[in-house]
């Protein structure tokens, strides 16, 4: 029986070897690139950093009653802080329940605006509701909004 | 002499990723307010839906404007009354001087009640407005209607 013993070079084997390495390693690069990039980034870093820069004061307002005799409220917000607000979430606190009451986006409250925002049949007097911040970051050339974490809320009482 | 280059290769790649992901949670110096800006209220008068008072910067930093706010008593929603002038300009107000401002309108106080006025200071830091929001000067205020005879 007769074997060809015969194969690539050594120095063709080196290439090819050395080729795969850099696909493989472009390749991964891209990969995890694409990864970073989809975090969102406000003020050039991880956008939920800027969540911890959310200075803002929250109260509740009774405006008067609806012809069904139910009270009305609005919910008074100030930006004090230097991040805009884009929207906020309305979260109503309960023993062991929690529910998003309303979502409010793109009312972007600016640096030092006040805004007041009607609540219409959404809460009740003597709940807990809680005021989560939504900030706008970027997300490679697109706009994407990130909602804070509920630490950087703010706790009413109806 | 492969395995040096794919150490190396490696070795590159791993490092330019590491770099990007960190640098994005690295801290910033964003503009941030000095811990000593202190502004108070003074000599303030509301009457027929007019205000005017008087700025003491308290603090030893120079105040470079302000929001200069006023609502309803108890209420958090504050009507900014000058919108079109936040900064004080040329004129900034330096440690221990008193900045008197404009007659500002203020319909809601036309009929008298009790109102709170509040001034959040704004200073330049490295050519960027920060926000004190641990230097709000707060007053309440009663605003009156006088009767012309």
């Amino acid at each position: 029986m007769k074997h060809n013993k015969r194969g690539v070079s050594p120095i063709i084997a080196t290439i090819l070897l050395i080729a795969i390495v850099v696909v493989l390693t472009l390749i991964i690069f891209l990969w995890a690139r694409g990864f970073v990039a989809e975090r969102g980034e406000k003020f050039g870093r991880a956008v939920e950093l800027s969540c911890t820069d959310v200075v803002f004061e929250s109260g509740i307002f009774l405006t008067g009653q609806d012809a069904q005799g139910q009270d009305e409220y609005t919910l008074d917000i100030i930006n004090r802080g230097n991040v805009p607000i884009y929207g906020l979430i309305v979260k109503s606190i309960d023993r062991g329940r929690v529910e998003i009451t309303k979502e409010i986006f793109g009312n972007t409250i600016s640096i030092g605006e006040a805004e007041t925002i009607p609540l219409e049949n959404e809460v009740s007097a003597g709940e807990k509701i809680l005021i989560v911040p939504i900030i706008l970051g970027e997300s490679g050339s697109s706009k994407a909004s990130y909602t804070c974490e509920d630490e950087t809320g703010y706790l009413l009482t109806v | 002499m492969i395995g040096y280059v794919l150490l190396i290769v490696i070795a590159v790649a791993l490092s330019i990723m590491v770099f990007a992901y960190l640098k994005l949670y690295l801290p910033k110096n964003e503009p941030q307010c000095y811990e000593d800006v202190a502004i108070a209220l003074d000599d303030i008068t509301c009457e027929n839906g007019r205000i005017d008072f008087n700025i003491v910067n308290r603090g030893l930093f120079t105040v470079d404007g302000a929001y200069i706010r006023v609502g309803q008593e108890g209420r958090v929603f504050k009507k900014t009354l000058n919108e079109d002038s936040l900064f004080f300009g040329n004129n900034v107000l330096l440690p221990g001087v008193v900045w008197e401002s404009p007659i500002y309108e203020y319909p809601d106080g036309a009929a008298g009640g009790n109102f709170e006025l509040e001034v959040q200071p704004i200073v330049f830091i490295e050519n960027k407005p920060a926000l004190c929001e641990n230097a709000v000067a707060k007053q309440k205020i009663t605003c009156s209607t006088l009767q012309s005879s």
